[in-house]
């Protein structure tokens, strides 16, 4: 063993530039990923267009609660050009608010106050509407309030004058000072209630463990490179079998990656807050090694680096997509327990210790040890 | 002492090789010549133990291939005809990388470049894809010879390359049969090197030529 | 002349390869169409919530007043959720097992003293539990009581508005309290009807506009994109150094491989996405001119061309294979993504926006977009073509000045 590692350090120290850019990839691709897509999402706008029939205070108002959203951005239109626009896709959806809004708010009537118009491609208009429906909810809500206190002082025969204004007032003041129904989050199990604002929020080891298996597999191409370097005849004349002599450079890969999970963990904490746990190592360490495992075998069958790269790509490209650790998957995978019991990407994402493909895989590793040594038919 | 016995080899349908018989003592060196394709590189990788024969076997000090392959492996040294050294590494990270891993007493950093300065390869500092083909020749026999074999097979050891290089190898192998007692077998195309250094000739394939060419010389010749 | 004459060796030579490699290609073909169908496949899913199977609910009143019995009657009685969730009443532990058992998405508590805090303006929490192994419907659950807690607080908010002007009369306190639960219910039934506050219409665009035609447009155009990613690299071959040194001698470079190269891929690929997209018109029925084929065919070149010239400046500047493979995949992503073939693009950042009609992968699926979905008679290639131009200079002067600085 102890010249297993030397010989490799030798060969670490031509190829360092290589193997440190692979080993600190899969740490620094989801921090870009996550820093990046919030600040994109920060900037991300849904995109509605408003038509103003009338030219009200109250109307007006309206508009600048609407205008203060901070996930859209309002274009003011007349209708023909918002619903061209919008026919067009160029909006994701176009409320009017009709001719007589404020006199019907005023009323407290709430009703058919407001025109809504979306196409069957705006994935944001239920949200929207949403937001808009409360608004008017609340205005004209206001105004129902106001009828009554307004009942009521006539059934008491109140005598000072309370006047509408205040009255709004104080409903708006006791609104916003209160907050008085609130609702909390959080997972079963989980103490702390995360308040995440974004629409996409990342699985940080989910994006950490795609980018892990593709770096994985790019690191083995080791096995093919002295494999076709030439130097394969003298093999055969090493003290180890050539069997051993891979699984024994697998052992220290393995010891290296495991460093470097333990320094993706310390990253992640300092960066982006993530829990630090001995659990947690063992999850990305299982992982870690049932990548090393894939690549391993994987590469042991491959004569040409850029066929087995190609490979991988395409392996690696198929896990991101069923695992979900990129896209939403829950519908899927839903009716698909084997799935996620084979995926060990998506163990890692639910923070489990993945078993299947790990045993798997060994038991792969253990047959093709013990199988007949092939390096005659190198010739 | 090795010992061929009856040696054959098919591929598929093709006889490469046909019941090959012969003995060599320690301090032989035995040349093998024949046309392309008549099995020279072949025997030469069954005694190498990398391809097995397809009926016949051989021994070396009484150690069976079959049954003791890995103890015979510690006792051959073979030289590929295709250079077999990294590339990125230079002369001494060579010999060192290789001295790790391959068996015998360990040596050290002096011995080796002992090794290399014999057959006069003295860039010991030098990366191997700045040295001349003869140099990357002298280097991929020095590899082999690291573990001390008493059985050294070289397929083509001096092709392509400069008299003197040539002459320098020569000389080393002659060197090193009779002060060592090594046995010897290898290929080459050059007769006057053959006739030069080997004590014997093997000549194998069904093409007389080589025969007829060699006849006038006064060493043995074994034809199969 | 040598040029023609060189990459016209090097053509031969690619198509001799692929037809070397006709187990792979296949698997090379028919990869992409599998994963953009199970991508699109995801998406779809995702965005349309399965209407057969509502998000199972359970709430828990650990109140018990008047109010939240009523709360509860509604929220499990009416279908005032629509189809989308299921609401269930349980006790606590019953609510938590539920969670365990994967029976349920996500549970609601009404605390206690939910309503007396209410009404006395205390603020109160309504924690809401998800289940981890069903994040998006968890997700789903708290939106929807967010958004009840906001009608909620507004409609709390006049109650507490009335009762602070009541005090002010000689109301006695009984009455009082009766005419607030009234006005509670009021409230109650005001917000729950509040989807009566704006009339809804759907717009349906051109026939062709509907979502499936704009995710197969989309979706075609991802798999062309990754179809030239594979091919392109599957002709790749490295020549030792020796081969290089023989082809220096007989007067070949680099760009006459790649050029070679990028014409076979571009033929091939050119061919299948024209043949696959013309098999989904079919497929879905939507009647097609001839001069929109030339419109298509004309974009689709320009686009495929840049690509693959894009591809091969990413060859001549990164030796490292692993590297180089990297990079051409995340900018194929990046041209993808910036397309507006996964998002649309009105929903990307203004700032974004901007730039896009720089980028050709958007320029391409724009017109493509407009003739196709839009029935648009016209597209205009010059801003491809401009792109295309500078592209090939690149191309050109990057590979002559690699030659240059090599020994």
């Amino acid at each position: 063993m102890k010249q297993i590692i030397y010989t490799r350090m030798m060969q670490w120290k031509k190829q360092w530039l290589g193997i440190v850019c692979w080993s600190i990839i899969p740490l620094l691709i989801p921090i870009c990923i996550v820093l990046g897509t919030s600040n994109v999402q920060d900037d991300a706008k849904i995109p509605i267009g408003i038509v103003m029939e009338e030219n009200t205070s109250t109307a007006n108002d309206f508009l600048d609660e609407v205008k203060s959203a901070p996930f859209i951005r309002v274009q003011q239109l007349d209708k023909t050009a918002a619903l061209q626009q919008l026919e067009k896709h160029e909006l994701d959806s176009v409320f009017i608010i009709l001719d007589g809004y404020e006199e019907e708010i005023m009323r407290g009537n709430r009703n058919q106050l407001i025109e809504g118009y979306h196409s069957d491609l705006s994935f944001a208009y239920t949200p929207v509407k949403e937001m808009v429906v409360s608004i008017v909810q609340q205005d004209a809500g206001r105004y129902r309030a106001v009828k009554v206190i307004q009942d009521i002082g006539e059934r008491y025969r109140v005598q000072e004058q309370w006047p509408v204004e205040d009255m709004i007032r104080k409903s708006q003041t006791i609104q916003k000072d209160e907050n008085l129904l609130r609702s909390s989050f959080t997972y079963l199990g989980e103490a702390d209630s995360m308040e995440s604002g974004e629409l996409v929020s990342w699985n940080v080891w989910g994006l950490w463990s795609i980018a892990a298996l593709l770096a994985t597999f790019f690191l083995f191409d080791w096995i093919i490179k002295e494999r076709t370097s030439g130097v394969g005849p003298r093999f055969a004349f090493f003290r180890m079998s050539h069997r051993a002599y891979l699984i024994g450079n697998m052992f220290i890969y393995t010891i290296f990656l495991g460093w470097m999970n333990l320094l993706t963990m310390v990253v992640y904490h300092y960066v982006l807050h993530e829990a630090l746990s001995i659990h947690l190592f063992i999850v990305l360490f299982t992982f870690q090694l049932t990548c090393i495992m894939t690549a391993f075998l994987l590469a042991t069958c491959f004569k040409n680096a850029y066929a087995y790269f190609g490979l991988a790509f395409a392996i690696t490209f198929m896990i991101a997509v069923i695992s979900g650790a990129i896209l939403p998957i829950d519908g899927i995978t839903g009716g698909l327990p084997w799935l996620e019991k084979w995926n060990p990407v998506q163990s890692v994402m639910n923070g489990e210790i993945h078993y299947a493909s790990f045993i798997l895989l060994a038991i792969g590793i253990a047959i093709w040890y013990a199988g007949k040594e092939r390096l005659h038919a190198n010739s | 002492m090795l010992t061929v016995d009856h040696i054959s080899k098919t591929y598929g349908k093709h006889l490469i090789l046909n019941d090959i018989t012969f003995q060599a003592s320690p301090g032989e060196i035995i040349g093998l010549v024949g046309e392309n394709g008549a099995g020279k590189s072949t025997l030469l990788r069954i005694l190498a133990t990398i391809n097995k024969p397809t009926k016949g076997s051989f021994t070396l000090n009484h150690l069976s291939p079959t049954t003791q392959k890995k103890q015979i492996r510690q006792h051959i040294g073979f030289v590929p005809q295709d250079i077999a050294i990294w590339d990125h590494f230079t002369v001494e990270e060579n010999m060192v990388f290789f001295e790790k891993l391959t068996w015998g007493k360990k040596k050290n950093k002096s011995a080796l470049q002992a090794i290399c300065k014999d057959m006069e390869l003295d860039k010991w500092k030098e990366k191997v894809s700045t040295l001349s083909g003869g140099m990357k020749r002298k280097l991929n026999l020095a590899i082999s010879l690291i573990h001390d074999p008493t059985l050294i097979l070289l397929d083509e050891p001096t092709v392509g390359i400069d008299l003197r290089s040539r002459t320098e190898i020569g000389n080393y192998l002659r060197k090193l049969a009779t002060e060592n007692d090594k046995i010897i077998i290898y290929t080459s195309h050059d007769m006057d090197e053959i006739r030069h250094i080997c004590d014997r000739i093997i000549c194998i394939g069904e093409d007389p030529f080589y025969y007829n060419l060699l006849k006038q010389t006064d060493k043995e010749i074994i034809a199969f | 002349m040598h040029f023609i004459k060189h990459t016209r060796l090097f053509i031969a030579n690619n198509f001799k390869q692929i037809r070397r490699k006709w187990l792979t290609l296949p698997f090379l073909f028919v990869y992409p169409i599998v994963m953009t169908a199970l991508i699109a496949i995801i998406l779809m899913t995702f965005f349309t919530p399965s209407k057969q199977d509502p998000i199972q609910v359970g709430i828990v009143d650990q109140d018990q007043s008047q109010e939240t019995k009523m709360i509860m009657k509604i929220l499990i009685d009416s279908g005032q959720f629509g189809e989308l969730f299921q609401m269930d009443q349980m006790t606590a532990s019953d609510a938590e097992q539920g969670l365990v058992d994967d029976q349920l998405s996500a549970t609601i508590t009404f605390p206690k003293n939910f309503t007396s805090n209410l009404y006395n303006g205390v603020s109160v929490e309504l924690p809401v539990v998800g289940n981890p192994n069903e994040p998006i419907n968890s997700r789903l659950v708290k939106e929807m009581v967010n958004s009840a807690a906001r009608h909620i607080g507004a409609s709390q908010a006049n109650i507490l508005t009335i009762n602070y002007y009541a005090k002010q009369t000689n109301m006695d306190a009984e009455t009082r309290n009766d005419m607030l639960f009234e006005q509670f219910k009021d409230f109650l039934f005001y917000t729950l009807s509040k989807d009566e506050a704006a009339i809804e219409h759907e717009l349906s665009n051109a026939v062709t506009a509907s979502p499936l035609h704009y995710y197969v447009a989309s979706g075609w155009f991802v798999i062309t994109t990754i179809w030239m990613l594979l091919l392109y690299n599957m002709l790749y071959k490295e020549n030792t150094y020796r081969m290089k040194e023989r082809m220096k001698l007989y007067g070949v470079n680099a760009l006459q491989q790649i050029s070679a190269r990028i014409f076979v891929t571009f033929v091939c690929v050119t061919i299948l996405s024209l043949l696959l997209l013309f098999g989904l018109q079919r497929f879905l029925g939507v009647p097609f001119y001839l001069e929109d084929c030339a419109r298509l065919g004309l974009l689709v070149c320009l686009y495929n061309l840049s690509l693959l010239v894009i591809l091969a400046i990413i060859e001549v500047l990164i030796t490292s294979q692993r590297f180089r493979l990297l990079v051409q995949f995340i900018v194929a992503a990046f041209l993808i993504l910036a397309s507006g073939a996964i998002v649309p693009v009105l929903y990307f950042p203004i700032a974004l926006q901007q730039w896009l009609s720089y980028i050709f992968s958007y320029e391409a699926l724009h017109w493509i977009q407009e003739i196709l979905l839009h029935e648009r008679l016209y597209a205009d290639y010059i801003p491809l073509s401009l792109m295309l131009g500078v592209f090939i200079s690149i191309l050109a002067a990057a590979s002559l000045w690699k030659e240059l600085t090599q020994k």
